[in-house]
């Protein structure tokens, strides 16, 4: 008994260090999705590119795809399209874009400047269909699997790193499954 | 004190105003509800901030989303509910009793009657151990009460 008092205060140190070493290496400002392995939700909006063009979650069936959400006014955004225009050279996964929260001539112009990536763009110039996404910070990015099913969501810019160690990995295994 | 709350109250109530299209109610009850819900929440954006004290672009249109959901006649677990399903359970300020928070809530009780035990085991073991000395001890301390007698 007297021996473990004598160890007590470092048991109990030990337990608080433990606890700001897990809750210090994580980052606040990213949150976890309520979202991940439910249906990508509903939504009907234009192509950015093509006005006339509705879009709806169909353009998810059939392929694993990457939701990359971005807009022109998003500093950060800018750091990642050689990481996307990447990605797209390896053909291993559609890269579909979401512009939100944006002006159109603003979104071109930003395409035309830093090059488009994406091979269909999903136009979002109110937010709604971002908050239905729980969007809350661009760029965020969203793996959606053949069945419309998000699996995964990365928030920030995507290095390639990050890409090759977090994202790559969750696109393979839903291609096999 | 008052005055100060006052104008604290007034600086923040002026800060609001100027950022924000007005959210006119027709009862003043759904104002209330209007109020106290836009402090319930998060701003995921400025995270110590509230929905109601934002100034981030998404807490408006989050404060524009409450605000339809109130005039359309939503109950405070439907608008709730909402924001939850998108955003997670990090919106909301004051966090759901589940598995995930028995520590976070139940955490502090736990360790009060911890302390407790701790306190009561201490009392009693000093209540009930008589200290041995032995005789030559037992002469010393007699010689020393006798010296603070004679004092």
């Amino acid at each position: 008994m007297g021996n473990m008092k004598l160890w007590l205060p470092l048991i109990i140190f030990l337990i608080v260090v433990g606890f700001f070493w897990k809750g210090l290496r994580e980052d606040p400002t990213k949150v976890p999705s309520p979202l991940i392995n439910k249906a990508a939700p509903q939504f009907a909006s234009e192509s950015l590119l093509n006005p006339k063009q509705r879009l709806t979650n169909q353009i998810f069936q059939g392929h694993v795809s990457l939701l990359n959400v971005w807009a022109s006014w998003c500093y950060a955004c800018r750091s990642e399209t050689d990481t996307l225009k990447e990605i797209v050279d390896s053909k291993t996964v559609t890269v579909i874009g979401m512009d939100y929260k944006d002006q159109r001539s603003e979104a071109l112009a930003w395409l035309d400047r830093e090059g488009d990536p994406y091979s269909e763009i999903i136009s979002d110039p109110t937010g709604d269909i971002g908050i239905n996404y729980g969007v809350y910070g661009t760029p965020e990015t969203f793996v959606i699997d053949k069945n419309g099913i998000i699996r995964y969501k990365y928030i920030g810019p995507i290095s390639p790193s990050v890409w090759k160690d977090d994202i790559l990995p969750v696109v393979l295994k839903w291609q096999r499954g | 004190m008052k005055y100060i709350l006052l104008g604290f109250l007034l600086i923040s109530a002026t800060s609001f105003a100027a950022t924000e299209p007005m959210y006119p109610f027709a009862k003043p009850a759904e104002q209330a509800r209007f109020m106290h819900l836009i402090k319930e929440f998060r701003c995921l954006v400025c995270q110590n901030e509230n929905l109601a004290d934002s100034n981030a672009s998404l807490a408006k249109d989050l404060r524009g989303q409450i605000y339809q959901m109130v005039q359309a006649g939503k109950t405070n677990q439907e608008i709730t509910h909402y924001l939850v399903d998108r955003y997670g359970d990090y919106i909301l300020f004051k966090p759901p009793v589940n598995r995930l928070t028995y520590l976070l809530w139940f955490g502090p009780f736990f360790l009060l009657i911890v302390g407790f035990v701790i306190l009561l085991f201490t009392i009693k073991n000093r209540n009930t151990k008589p200290v041995k000395i032995n005789p030559t001890q037992s002469e010393q301390l007699q010689q020393l009460l006798n010296q603070a007698d004679d004092e």
